[in-house]
């Protein structure tokens, strides 16, 4: 399977997080607020300039910084 | 008074994800009033209350929300702290169904730690609507955890929960045997492991797969890529606009009020002495400030419903990309509208920048955004010197405080040591509607602060001022000669190039350090009421001075109470005292500006 970052998910795709590349701190948080290996991941939109991107995961709706989502690996899925 | 020494004491602590509803459930537990807010970060200390219930006296403890017992951010550690040190009765979490999943990864962190706990699912009926089931009974039976399901906000079951919270507190704490599992290989807890579970276990009881969401149709135009910051705009406009317009009128009301009392007072043939105390001290002191109190409860009642809808947490992500550029994050919107209402809170608020320089940052710019205690001000000086363009006026003013505060946080992301960036990952929590009795109490509770700081704070400084009016005994009451004439006097070389070098001005500006509503509450007491202050003030200052002596209330120093909060929240004083320094500084450049780039184009 083709791996991406969350980052390159075009709006309206979902992927599912494999791993997780930040510093333990972010990712802690990251995952605290649902965004853990294994999740499924929609982009829901991106903020006016672009940046920061708005996600869904387990229900909730998430910003982060596009340089964060860089660092998020997911796998497409499709359908 | 022998019942409650009956009484079984119990401790009982409020713990859950931002935006679950503790701060709710805590009013409706013990008919208490905090402020509720949807934007995570909404409290940032742990507030407390209490309740006899059933024979027990129950209390009580709401802590920040917080994602993991892990902190974050200054907010968060209040819990990590409690948690550590204290030990509960009973820990209650309150978890929003419409995102269980995500919030019972806290759960899992909390059993771990072997507490007694009940969790109290929030929201039900927002996810009935949108179409999620949550399977409550079985969901309890898989985490071996008692589950009462309520609506915070209206205390439905409350009783259910607190029978609960007894019937629990008489129990053995344990760890369930599952969790043996989870923490089999390493001794704590992980994300990863907790989240297997909760897939494997917790799933087939909760189905969110046909959830429609209302939000994401709403954010698709708040949020729109090209309408996002022209809307925002309009929002603060539309604030603004609404809080000047639907004031007016109640302000002259209560104007005229004061003005009445005074003329019925000055026709009751007191002592002098007695009739000037009451009539230009109080009424034309206190009575000019008091007027104002409706412009106060509709300012935040406004601001209540920006908070409580969900928009106030948005406004992060508006922001963020621009903000950046000058060296803080989205982050630091929040308590800058807040600083809209009172810099105080606003100032607490910073809790939730979790980057220290970014917090600083945040902290020292808040008194530019201003508050509603200058708002009065504005409002006296735009009405008796713009009549026709007041509102303008007032909005420019609150702009350019704006746009100091941008200046100042490049200069200072500049100025001060850089220390790691922090990602900025914020929850978006749906928009929720505003009820009419949170943001009422919201709004009353500030009007009421405001009554109250009428009758110390702002009472006590025109009582001063009026014995400094009076002093020494026979001279003409507040003139050059008096006390307050020869101090001001000392004062006005600073102000002359700004336009506003009668001592009056000086001195309202001192007095207002100890709360910007004393700058008027001054000026109507030396001149002795709020309706001659109409007449009077154009004789002393020139419409182009007003506006110089606006900019300068805008930005001059930090009250009294603001101060002491820098203080408090930056554990120094040098930061306070840079802060007189900067804003005292950036007023008077600013202020001079203005007066001579007018003075410079022909207005006076």
């Amino acid at each position: 399977m083709k791996t991406k970052t969350l980052l390159q998910l075009q709006i309206g795709s979902k992927g599912i997080i494999k791993e997780i590349l930040t510093d333990q701190v972010t990712k802690e948080r990251l995952e605290s607020l649902g965004m853990i290996s294994g999740s499924e991941v929609k982009v829901v939109r991106n903020a006016p300039f672009g940046c920061p991107r708005i996600y869904k995961t387990l229900n909730t709706a998430i910003a982060i910084r596009n340089e964060t989502a860089n660092q998020v690996i997911v796998e497409e899925s499709h359908g | 008074m022998d019942k409650n020494i009956e009484n079984k004491q119990l401790n009982v602590v409020l713990i859950g994800n931002p935006n679950t509803g503790k701060t709710s459930l805590l009013n409706a537990l013990t008919g208490m009033s905090l402020h509720v807010g949807n934007w995570p970060g909404k409290t940032v200390e742990k507030k407390e209350g209490s309740i006899n219930y059933r024979g027990y006296s129950i209390n009580i403890i709401d802590l920040p929300g917080t994602y993991s017992i892990a902190p974050y951010s200054e907010e968060e550690k209040v819990t990590f702290e409690y948690l550590k040190n204290e030990e509960p009765d009973v820990i209650v979490q309150t978890v929003d169904v419409n995102a269980l999943e995500r919030n019972l990864f806290m759960t899992i962190e909390l059993l771990a730690l072997g507490k007694r706990m009940v969790l109290a699912f929030n929201f039900n009926e927002e996810a009935q609507r949108r179409g999620i089931i949550a399977q409550a009974e079985e969901i309890s039976k898989v985490l071996q955890v008692p589950i009462v399901s309520v609506e915070a906000n209206r205390g439905k079951n409350k009783e259910l929960l607190l029978d609960e919270i007894i019937k629990v507190s008489q129990k053995k704490a344990t760890i369930p045997d599952y969790m043996r599992e989870l923490i089999k290989n390493s001794n704590e807890i992980h994300h990863d492991e907790t989240f297997k579970f909760i897939k494997e276990k917790i799933s087939p009881y909760y189905n969110t797969s046909n959830a429609v969401s209302l939000t994401d149709k709403i954010d698709s135009v708040l949020l729109n890529k090209y309408a996002a910051l022209p809307i925002f705009i309009l929002i603060m406009f539309l604030m603004f606009a609404t809080t000047f317009i639907l004031s007016t009128p109640l302000v002259d009301f209560t104007e005229g009020l004061f003005a009445q009392l005074g003329k019925i007072i000055d026709q009751k043939d007191l002592p002098q002495f007695l009739n000037s105390l009451v009539v230009e001290g109080i009424i034309g002191g206190v009575g000019t400030v008091l007027a104002f109190a409706p412009l106060i409860f509709i300012l935040f009642l406004l601001i209540a419903i920006l908070e409580d809808s969900g928009y106030l947490g948005r406004t992060v992500i508006i922001v963020d990309r621009l903000f950046h550029k000058f060296g803080i994050s989205g982050r630091s919107f929040i308590p800058m509208i807040l600083g809209f209402g009172c810099n105080v809170p606003a100032i607490m608020a910073t809790r939730t920048i979790r980057d220290k320089k970014e917090r600083i940052i945040a902290i020292m710019i808040n008194s530019f955004m201003s508050c509603g205690a200058r708002f009065p001000v504005y409002m006296l000086f735009g009405t008796v010197f713009f009549p026709k363009t007041a509102m303008f006026v007032i909005m420019l003013l609150y702009l350019v405080g704006v746009l100091v505060a941008f200046v100042a946080s490049w200069l200072l992301s500049k100025l001060i040591k850089t220390e790691e960036q922090h990602a900025l990952i914020i929850e978006l929590p749906p928009y929720r509607f505003p009820t009419l009795k949170n943001t009422l109490k919201h709004a009353w509770y500030h009007t009421t602060e405001f009554v109250k700081k009428a009758g110390t704070i702002i009472f006590a400084s025109v009582f001063v001022i009026w014995i400094l009016s009076i002093l020494p005994l026979g001279v003409e009451y507040g003139s050059e000669a008096s006390l307050v004439g020869q101090l001001g006097k000392l004062l006005t070389p600073i102000f002359k190039p700004l336009g506003f070098g009668d001592w009056r001005f000086a001195i309202s500006l001192i007095f207002g350090f100890f709360a910007k509503e004393v700058i008027i509450g001054t000026l109507g007491t030396i001149y002795g009421g709020d309706k001659l202050l109409a007449t009077m003030l154009p004789q002393n200052i020139t419409p182009l001075g007003a506006l110089s002596f606006l900019f300068f209330v805008l930005l001059y120093v930090p009250c009294a109470a603001t101060l002491a909060v820098i203080k408090k929240e930056t554990n120094k004083w040098l930061y306070a005292l840079l802060q007189v320094m900067l804003s005292l500084s950036t007023a008077w450049i600013i202020s001079f500006t203005v007066y001579q780039i007018g003075l410079l184009l022909g207005y006076r």
